[in-house]
C-alpha cells in the first residue's frame, strides 16, 4: 500500500482508494498495483478531488510507503488540519503559456566558434520567448486578486498556478477570456489554461517540532 | 491575433496524447508535498549543525528487497 495523501478522516474515499488512521487526519491510500506511475497516482488524486474532498497531495512523481509515520503526529496533524482549512473549497487552476523550443535557432555548426555563436542567438531567441510568456500571463490574470505561485519558466514553458474556489471557476475562465480577445498572440505560443486541479503548488510538508535534551 | 486559449478540464488533460498537454501534467508531477527532515543540533540555544533531507519512508525489509533487485 501506498500513500497519495492527507484529508478529512470522515469523508467516503472513492474506490479503489481507501482511507487509513485513526484521529481527524485519514492517510489517502491504494494499492500500487492500481496506480503504478506517477500520471495514475495524479490521477487518483484528481478522483478524490473531484468527490468533493479537499486534500493535501503528495507529490506523485515519488512512492510514499504507506508507514506508520504517515499517520502524522498530533502536531504535524494540526498543521495538516490548518492547511485542510485554508484550501477548503478551492482548487488550483493552471495557466500555461508554452513553445516549441525545436523552432528554436539550432546550434549545430563546423567549427566550435561558430557553435558558440549560434548557441548564443539560441539562448537570446530563448530569452525573448520567455519573456513574451511571462508577459502575456502577467497580463492574462492582471487585476485577479487570488493566491497564486511566481510565474515559473522552464525550458519551453512558463505557468501560473492560481488557487481559486471551485465554485469561482466559471467566472474566473470568463474574465481570463475576455481579456484574451484583447491581447495580441506572440508567434509561436500557445496558452492552456486546465483546472481544476487538487492544489498541488499551495501545500508544504506536516510541520512539527521535537526537542531532545542535551 | 487575439491570444487561443486552450481550455481542458483534469480528465480531458488525462485522456489526451496532446505534447503541450501531456507536459503540463508532466510539470503538475512533482508538486505537493515532499515530506522533508530538518535537523538543528544546537548547545546552549546555538544552532551548531543544520541537515535537511527528504525522507522516503519505507520499512527496512522494503528497502533491501528494492536493493536486492536492484
Amino acid at each position: 500500500m501506498i500513500a497519495l495523501g492527507w484529508c478529512h478522516a470522515e469523508h467516503d474515499i472513492p474506490d479503489p482508494l481507501t482511507m487509513v488512521g485513526s484521529g481527524p487526519v485519514g492517510v489517502i491510500s491504494a494499492h500500487l498495483n492500481s496506480c503504478p506511475t506517477a500520471r495514475d497516482r495524479l490521477r487518483l488524486l484528481q478522483t478524490v478531488f473531484d468527490a468533493g474532498i479537499d486534500c493535501i497531495p503528495l507529490a506523485a512523481d515519488r512512492i510514499w510507503p504507506l508507514s506508520p509515520a504517515l499517520a502524522l503526529s498530533t502536531e504535524a496533524a494540526s498543521d495538516v488540519l490548518d492547511q485542510l482549512a485554508q484550501i477548503e473549497g478551492s482548487g488550483q487552476l493552471t495557466i500555461a503559456a508554452q513553445w516549441n523550443s525545436t523552432t528554436l535557432p539550432n546550434p549545430k555548426a563546423a567549427s566550435g566558434r561558430e557553435w558558440l555563436l549560434a548557441l548564443s542567438a539560441r539562448n537570446t531567441a530563448q530569452d525573448a520567448r520567455t519573456k513574451a510568456a511571462e508577459q502575456l500571463i502577467s497580463t492574462l490574470i492582471a487585476g485577479i486578486v487570488v493566491p497564486k505561485t511566481v510565474l515559473m519558466p522552464t525550458g519551453d514553458s512558463c505557468a501560473v498556478h492560481l488557487l481559486l474556489d471551485r465554485k469561482a471557476l466559471g467566472d474566473l475562465l470568463s474574465r481570463v477570456m475576455k481579456t484574451a480577445q484583447f491581447i495580441t498572440a506572440p508567434d509561436g505560443i500557445t496558452v492552456s489554461v486546465t483546472g481544476l486541479w487538487p492544489p498541488l503548488n499551495f501545500v508544504h510538508s506536516p510541520r512539527c517540532t521535537a526537542e531532545f535534551p542535551a | 491575433m487575439a491570444v487561443e486559449l486552450q481550455l481542458a478540464t483534469p480528465r480531458e488533460v488525462f485522456g489526451s496524447n496532446q505534447t503541450t498537454l501531456v507536459d503540463l501534467v508532466d510539470g503538475l508531477l512533482h508538486h505537493g508535498v515532499v515530506l522533508r527532515a530538518e535537523l538543528w543540533l544546537a548547545v546552549a540555544d546555538i544552532d551548531l549543525v543544520f541537515i535537511g533531507l527528504d525522507v522516503l519512508l519505507s520499512s527496512p525489509q522494503k528497502m533491501r528487497g528494492d536493493r536486492k533487485r536492484h
